[in-house]
């Protein structure tokens, strides 16, 4: 059983320094990022990649909307789904 | 049948009289056949080739869920049957001349033609949104449809018929099968789509496609440098509200019904990068391309290298995807020009962010913004020649007359008469992130500004342009 805190952080890193590429960037937990401008959302196909081979899920490119992925306790929420 | 003539208002207050005369589950019967009438005022030929595309579609879908068959299998004969389809209606004449041409150079002789079969309106836009459903049953992402009246609904609603927007049938689905509440609140926001909808096409859009000189994109030779960027931006706003106009309707109209239809466009003019552009511009197309070509595409170039600054999985997911749009959109070259060109940007785009730490575009100075939407509109409306050119070589043309600072014959003033309203419209509703800002006015000017509406659209229907919707033609 994966802990939901520690899959936020391993997301947080990634999104900081893949995604965004600024790790000193003070990202919110609920700090929407597509919406916000921060990235946009065809990043959203480099975390489907980072979760699969971090996590081992996949998310089908149908869910990886904006909607569902836009915030990072979004992003950690949609891991633990398919982890639980 | 159009949907801005008289005709069309007729029809809906006919159809609606009878919708709410009805039971809720004839109440999608009554649509169908309505939608089905609505074809047939084009052509019964569209309307077949509609009935046997959903038919075999209905029936594909459920084989991929049954057991038995390769699910894959029978995905890409649903795929294969739907844009072979499309290949048939709408590209043979782009490809089939072309091919012959190469023949002869080589000496073969034949003595085939194009077809010449009209391609059905609206075919492009529920092809790819029947794709979607197939993919999506696949994927396990939809359950097949069980009730054919509400498949073929899905395939025949007639406000989303000729233009879209694409709906997914997981989300439209569900639609016809949920409680439809048509109260106050959403019969303001549908009159006030209509209304809005209506003046974009009549008021803005013809308006705006009268001052073009109707052969500045055939010739531009002819025409000096002001004159050809003046008539290029009347064509971008031309063409935008020509689109969002159309969009405003149907949805207004499809409101009254208490069926939602998905937003296509949020004041796209006013964005601060390619990518918000695409999901600003016709976001149900922008939206389906990425989700069915960009993200498969990218993730199965990121499964093998998962690097950002490797060069493919840099440049093939936006070239692709964009030169997949410019196909969708038409059968000639300089479709695929247009589409290379926002590859080509996006991928710009991509190549300056990885030097540079993103940051939300909003905290950004305001004229920094204000730079950045400057630059995206320009990149946009440059895009906009092959779009329109009746070949490359002429696109070329306009592209270097518009250099040429020989002939400096300007454009007539009185287009400011159009232009600055149509931007207005957009700026307002920018400024509050609102399509429907209008309904929080304060009543009086409500008033006033429904007054001036029917003054305008009163006005322009003087002059009748005739102009068919711009996106029919896709």
């Amino acid at each position: 059983m994966m802990d939901r805190s520690a899959v936020k952080e391993k997301i947080r890193t990634f999104v900081l320094n893949e995604l965004i590429r600024n790790p000193g960037y003070n990202l919110g937990d609920d700090e929407p990022m597509i919406t916000g401008g921060l990235i946009d959302s065809f990043s959203l196909a480099y975390f489907g990649v980072f979760v699969e081979e971090t996590f081992g899920i996949y998310i089908p490119d149908t869910d990886l909307t904006v909607a569902n992925l836009d915030t990072l306790n979004q992003m950690a929420d949609r891991v633990m789904q398919d982890a639980s | 049948m159009t949907i801005t003539s008289f005709s069309f208002a007729g029809f809906v207050l006919l159809t609606l009289v009878l919708y709410y005369a009805l039971p809720r589950r004839p109440q999608n019967i009554l649509l169908l056949v309505a939608s089905y009438a609505f074809y047939l005022t084009w052509s019964w030929w569209y309307a077949l080739v509609l009935a046997i595309l959903t038919l075999a579609n209905f029936v594909l879908a459920r084989r991929i869920r049954a057991g038995g068959t390769p699910q894959r299998a029978v995905l890409w004969a649903g795929v294969g049957i739907n844009l072979a389809a499309l290949a048939v209606f709408k590209y043979e004449d782009f490809f089939v001349p072309d091919l012959l041409d190469r023949l002869n150079t080589w000496g073969v002789e034949s003595g085939a033609g194009g077809l010449d079969i009209l391609l059905p309106v609206g075919m492009s836009f529920y092809i790819v949104a029947v794709i979607s459903y197939l993919i999506d049953v696949y994927r396990k992402q939809v359950t097949p449809a069980t009730d054919l009246v509400d498949f073929a609904l899905y395939m025949a609603y007639f406000p989303k018929l000729l233009s879209g927007p694409i709906e997914r049938a997981r989300d439209f689905l569900p639609r016809l099968a949920a409680p439809r509440v048509v109260d106050n609140d959403q019969l303001a926001r549908s009159f006030t789509l209509i209304v809005l909808g209506v003046v974009r096409k009549l008021v803005l859009a013809d308006t705006l496609t009268l001052m073009l000189p109707r052969g500045v994109f055939g010739n531009p030779n002819e025409y000096g440098a002001p004159q050809l960027i003046g008539y290029l931006l009347i064509y971008a706003l031309a063409l935008y509200n020509d689109f969002a106009g159309y969009t405003n309707i149907v949805r207004g109209v499809s409101g009254l019904f208490g069926i939602e239809l998905s937003a296509n466009f949020a004041t796209p003019y006013f964005s601060r990068n390619l990518t918000e552009f695409w999901n600003r511009w016709h976001i149900t197309l922008s939206h389906w391309l990425r989700d069915y070509i960009y993200f498969p595409t990218s993730r199965a170039l990121l499964r093998r290298n998962p690097s950002r600054t490797n060069i493919p999985n840099l440049f093939l997911p936006p070239l692709l995807t964009m030169l997949a749009s410019g196909l969708w959109h038409g059968t000639g070259w300089t479709m695929l020009l247009w589409g290379a060109l926002h590859g080509v940007y996006l991928v710009g785009e991509r190549l300056l962010a990885l030097w540079r730490p993103a940051g939300p575009p909003q905290h950004q100075p305001r004229w920094r913004q204000l730079f950045a939407m400057l630059v995206v509109v320009t990149l946009v409306v440059l895009a906009w020649v092959p779009f329109r050119a009746p070949d490359v070589p002429r696109a070329l043309d306009y592209w270097q007359g518009m250099l040429d600072l020989s002939d400096l014959r300007r454009p007539t003033v009185r287009v400011f008469v159009v232009i600055l309203p149509a931007l207005w419209l957009d700026w307002v509703q920018y400024r509050r992130g609102d399509e429907l800002v209008f309904l929080r006015w304060r009543r009086l000017a409500q008033a006033a500004l429904l007054a001036l509406a029917i003054l305008a659209i009163f006005l322009a229907t003087q002059t009748d342009t005739g102009a068919p919707f711009v996106y029919q033609g896709f």
